[in-house]
């Protein structure tokens, strides 16, 4: 009777085998041939392939069925996959290996990339695997091994199907380049963070590196993982020899490699592309010279996203998260969330980021909206433009699983508490799908005003944990933080939880910090404090504003003190150009004072010839008197001093004729982003929202848009211009938000199917937003059916197409053609490089957009005549 | 680390003979600095026997391919690169978050990873000439599916026939678009002949099938060699960066390209 493969991996030496594609090459399979065909055109050549390393030695050993899915098996992929598995089983019979040789269904990439970035989705992807996995398992593989995967996110779908498609054991293998990265960016560390959260029963690498390339891959994999580490590699690096693929390790200097490898504690090894049962049989040879000795992995509490990983406690630096994506409290951020506007999210997070965040909270939970559907949304796209790991923040368990199941890593999961209905709900989708937990030091019985409370609800969790098989190392204990304004004890007893935490429960753990102010004026006074109280006393992550300094600092200098900063290198980074408060005082009131006399047109130099030193109260009250009569009394004289110098300057500048020409004006024109923002706040004190709009942050554009027409400006001085805009908007909006903002009309703008390049669709669109448009972007490779389903749904009377490659003109065709038909009074402009004036005409559009202004300009246009 | 053409970055950004502010400048330096370190080159090729057996139809790796700009190409050679290469998926994510945060970064990361590609392939396409040069070899201009009469499909032949999904990571949309963007996939002749070193006299001598012909792009593909475009030289498809044929820029300079007028990277 055959052992159950589990019960020999990692403790013992297992060899799997070596190179398909190459050598059925050999046998005469052409470039470009399926070799799935084969299991059923050329049946034997397959058995003896298997019987190739069979007798070699191997003990495990795959089915040829490495590219066999729907997507490129549409009518025979059972037969396929059942032919596979049964000559498999032949082989085995044929070698008399019946007792100590096991079928493996060798599972590869779908070929295709998943979205985002590619337009397989994620959902499809787990079918199109589920359905091998259902065949395979049906005919009697003894475990699936997936293998050759170069996108984390891939992986995971593949993993998932077979965890969820057969109670067989789980394999992977995954390809890093000799930088150590997957094509889309995952690390040894990243992958294994997310596949043992999976649940595989065993993961590696394969491919791609001969093996020698492939030490330092293996020492990483080894060092990261708890399950066994499996070492597949190519026999060297391909080369095209008289049109031949030939490698150029051969089989002694492979199997003295892969002795290394052994020594250095993986314990499933083969071969890859170009292996032979040759290098197989040498490197068993090698191999099982040396005494087994098992792996002692160390236990450590990670998250990753498909790239970066964050390690919590265990020595580790404390994280930081990000609490800003969370509507509480936050009005602005609950419009958009209501709104739809997703990319404001996405850009609260870009912002933490780049602030120094480690890991970004996600919530959406407010009551008007489907959670679930939201968060999944969110959580996808963050996870495509940030290589943050992220902290899933719901108490929607729905929400929870749609989200945990489409992201891209291992998640840290916020949050469960001491109560059981709670733990039961939550505790199976984390064994299922990975991650680490935050339990709230909370049950039924409330909040402990005690640490000794706490630290009983702590040790539950661990318990209650452990019972679904979940380590200690992957939750997380949040000691509660209470503000002190209701319970002038309550810090101390945070603070104790969390030293005891580390000290008597060997834990690590997590505060939202900024609660224990509550009720206090200067909070950050006392939260940047208190931040540094509780890293002293052992905290291992807090959920903080990274965009407030003051925690910051706190933060930088902990680190900087306790010798967790090598270098001081993120310290001096973040604080080379540091300058106290009064220095910054100080330095704002003589730039102002130096502008205000270059507007008066006096030269300091002047002054001091004179000998007349000048006091900064007196040039101030000059400024106030002279400069400021639109600012009012009460606004600084700052404010009404720079705006009156600015006006000053830009009219000698470039000469326009305009007689109001503000700073916020001139920072749009110079595409400046954090001045244009700067001098909307600051003009926000005098002006409303809608006068900037009209007086400033329009006219400013029209200025660059003509120069731009004429020539004079260049595309990147536009963009440049648009950014700045765009920046003075958020902060327009940002002020907005409390009233219902008027729109010119909506707009829908896409790149027509089978286009991606839209740079240009996304020029045009800041535009129209900046000019007051509201932009549905239906994004690139649009079908003509979505735009005309969208045209009707939110009866839209204007649709800016483009495309920029000849082949994909008639898309834009077609699309032109079904919106006439089916939604007459919608105007259409399209634009592109390869367009024309007469092509636009010919193809039935009602606007050629020469440039990126014309859309704008034929937009104010049909506005004006009332059609939008 | 791929070297990357100051001049064509600019002149993707639009720019022609003035040089942009030091501004501008600046952000370039700082785009390039992370697309160096997000960049993942990868290259894969195999060498074919030609055959040209009929009017118009080339045979190569078991394909029969019916393209007069393909025939013209690789006429008079023995045998033919398919190549891949891609400067990885990296850029594409660089490009996906500038969209987001600046319209400026996003055009420049597009401009200075269209150079890129092409700068990484003139790199490789170099080694294969000088090999092919030992046994007396010289190479034709790349020759991209998409461009001139050579149809887009092909590109599901080369992901099979290279592979290059497991070489370089490429992968094909359903609208046969690849990923990452910033890839090139060409057929690279190789003759004996002595050629007329104008890279131009194998190139599709057309711009645009729609500007050529008035057809729709459906109905433009095949069109007449002789049918030449009021252009001067041996045109790419501008707007299809990634996938353009190598030129010889003095030759053929962008501002020649009768597109010019209406060029999003010129404005």
């Amino acid at each position: 009777m055959r052992k159950n493969i589990l019960d020999r991996l990692g403790k013992e030496w297992i060899f799997f085998d070596g190179g398909t594609g190459s050598i059925l090459q050999e046998k005469g399979l052409q470039p470009g041939e399926l070799p799935e065909t084969w299991n059923l055109l050329h049946p034997e050549e397959i058995i003896d392939l298997h019987l190739g390393y069979l007798n070699a030695g191997s003990h495990i050993f795959n089915t040829n069925t490495f590219g066999a899915n729907r997507l490129k098996f549409q009518d025979n992929l059972d037969e396929i996959v059942t032919a596979a598995v049964n000559l498999a089983k032949e082989a085995r019979k044929r070698s008399g290996r019946e007792e100590d040789a096991y079928i493996a269904l060798d599972i590869g990439p779908t070929g295709k990339l998943l979205k985002p970035m590619g337009d397989l989705s994620f959902d499809d992807a787990v079918e199109i695997f589920a359905e091998v996995v259902r065949i395979g398992a049906r005919e009697g593989a003894d475990l699936v091994l997936i293998e050759t995967m170069n996108d984390s996110y891939e992986a995971k779908a593949a993993v998932l199907a077979a965890k969820e498609n057969c109670d067989l054991p789980v394999f992977i293998t995954c390809v890093f380049d000799a930088s150590g990265k997957m094509l889309t960016g995952g690390t040894p560390e990243s992958a294994v963070a997310m596949l043992e959260g999976l649940g595989v029963d065993a993961l590696g690498t394969n491919c791609s590196l001969g093996p020698e390339q492939m030490i330092p891959i293996v020492e990483r994999l080894v060092k990261a993982a708890h399950v066994p580490v499996l070492v597949n590699p190519n026999a060297g690096l391909p080369k095209s020899v008289e049109g031949r693929t030939v490698y150029d390790v051969d089989p002694e200097a492979f199997a003295g490699f892969m002795k290394t490898i052994a020594e250095l504690g993986a314990v499933g090894l083969g071969g890859c592309c170009g292996t032979t049962p040759q290098h197989i049989k040498n490197e068993i040879e090698a191999v099982t010279s040396l005494p087994f000795r098992a792996p002692k992995p160390e236990a450590h509490t990670v998250i990753s996203s498909f790239s970066q990983v964050a390690e919590i406690g265990g020595g580790a630096k404390p994280v930081i998260i990000g609490e800003r994506i969370n509507p509480t409290g936050k009005k602005r951020f609950k419009q958009a969330l209501v709104e739809h506007d997703i990319d404001y999210i996405v850009d609260q997070g870009l912002q933490q980021e780049d602030a120094g965040a480690h890991v970004l909270d996600v919530n959406v939970g407010t009551p008007e909206i489907d959670e679930a559907e939201l968060l999944d949304e969110v959580l996808i796209r963050l996870q495509s433009v940030l290589a943050l790991p992220l902290q899933i923040d719901t108490s929607d368990p729905v929400a929870m699983e749609r989200a945990l199941r489409h992201y891209n890593g291992k998640a840290l999961i916020n949050s469960v508490n001491g109560k059981e209905e709670v733990m039961h709900s939550v505790f199976p989708l984390v064994k299922k799908y990975g991650g680490v937990i935050v339990g709230l030091a909370l049950d039924e019985g409330g909040i402990p005003d005690t640490a000794d409370g706490r630290i009983a609800i702590a040790k539950k969790i661990y318990d209650t944990a452990a019972s679904y098989g979940i380590p200690k190392e992957d939750v997380v204990i949040d000691g509660l933080c209470m503000t002190i304004s209701s319970d002038p004890r309550s810090a101390l007893v945070t603070l104790e939880t969390i030293r005891r935490i580390r000290d008597e429960l060997g834990g690590s753990s997590i505060l939202g910090v900024s609660n224990i102010s509550f009720g206090l004026p200067a909070r950050e006074l006392v939260n940047s404090y208190f931040f540094a109280m509780a890293l002293q006393n052992g905290l291992s992550c807090a959920i903080i504003n990274p965009n407030n300094q003051a925690m910051m600092q706190a933060y930088r200098s902990f680190c900087a003190l306790t010798a967790q900063d090598e270098n001081f290198q993120d310290f001096i980074g973040a604080y080379q150009n540091y300058k106290t408060p009064d220095k910054r005082v100080s330095e704002a009131v003589d730039a102002c004072r130096s502008r205000v006399l270059n507007a008066l047109g006096i030269s300091a130099g002047d002054l001091k010839s004179s000998g007349s030193p000048l006091g900064g109260n007196v040039s101030f009250g000059a400024s106030n008197g002279g400069f400021s009569g639109n600012s009012g009394g009460s606004s600084a004289g700052q404010n009404g001093a720079t705006r009156g110098a600015s006006s000053a300057s830009s009219q000698d500048g470039n000469g326009n004729t305009q007689g109001y020409h503000s700073k916020l004006m001139e920072a749009i024109e110079r595409g400046m982003a954090k001045p244009a923002a700067d001098a909307t706040k600051e003009a926000l004190l005098t002006k409303s929202a809608l006068d900037i709009i009209n007086q400033d942050l329009v006219p400013a554009l029209d200025i660059v848009g003509k120069g731009f027409e004429k020539g004079t400006l260049f595309l990147p001085q536009l963009l440049m211009a648009a950014d700045a805009a765009k920046a003075a908007f958020t902060v327009v909006k940002e002020s907005m938000s409390d009233s219902q903002q008027e729109s010119k009309g909506k707009v829908i703008l896409a790149t027509v199917k089978g286009d991606i390049h839209d740079i240009g669709k996304n020029i045009v669109k800041v535009l129209l937003e900046n000019y007051g448009y509201d932009v549905i972007d239906l994004g690139k490779d649009v079908p003509p059916e979505t735009i005309v389903e969208t045209a009707i749904q939110q009866d839209v009377k204007l649709v800016g197409l483009s495309a920029l490659m000849t082949t994909t003109v008639v898309n834009m065709e077609e699309t032109i053609k079904q919106l006439h038909e089916k939604k007459p009074d919608c105007k259409i402009a399209v634009g592109g490089a390869v367009m024309t004036k007469d092509y636009a005409d010919k193809i039935g559009a009602d606007c050629y957009g020469s440039d990126a202004m014309a859309t704008v300009r034929y937009a104010d246009e049909l506005c004006e005549k009332g059609l939008l | 680390m791929i070297e990357l053409r100051q001049k064509e970055i600019y002149r993707f950004l639009g720019y022609q003979k003035i040089t942009p502010s030091p501004e501008v400048d600046e952000r370039i330096k700082e785009c390039v600095e992370k697309m160096q370190k997000a960049a993942a080159p990868r290259c894969f090729y195999r060498s074919f026997s030609v055959k040209q057996t009929a009017p118009d139809i080339t045979e190569i790796a078991g394909l029969s391919i019916k393209s007069k700009n393909l025939y013209k190409n690789l006429e008079g050679c023995d045998h033919a690169y398919m190549f891949a290469a891609t400067v990885g998926i990296g850029i594409d994510m660089l490009i996906k978050r500038s969209e987001l945060t600046s319209l400026m970064e996003a055009s420049i990361y597009q401009a200075a990873g269209a150079e890129m590609v092409e700068s990484f392939a003139d790199s490789e396409v170099k080694k294969i000439r000088e090999s092919e040069a030992a046994s007396g070899y010289t190479l034709r201009p790349r020759f991209s599916p998409g461009y001139g009469d050579l149809p887009l499909a092909l590109q599901s032949d080369f992901a099979r026939i290279l592979d290059m999904q497991k070489w370089c990571g490429i992968t094909l949309t359903e609208t046969l678009l690849m990923v990452p963007s910033k890839s090139i996939t060409a057929f690279i002749g190789c003759t004996k002949k002595t050629d007329s070193g104008n890279d131009g006299d194998y190139l599709a001598k057309v711009i645009n099938p729609l500007e050529a012909t008035g057809l729709s792009a459906g109905e433009a593909s095949g069109i007449p060699d002789n049918q030449e475009c009021n252009s001067l030289g041996p045109d790419m498809i501008e707007t299809e960066v990634d996938n353009k044929i190598q030129h010889n820029p003095d030759k053929t300079s962008c501002t020649l390209c009768s597109k010019a007028k209406d060029c999003l990277y010129r404005k």
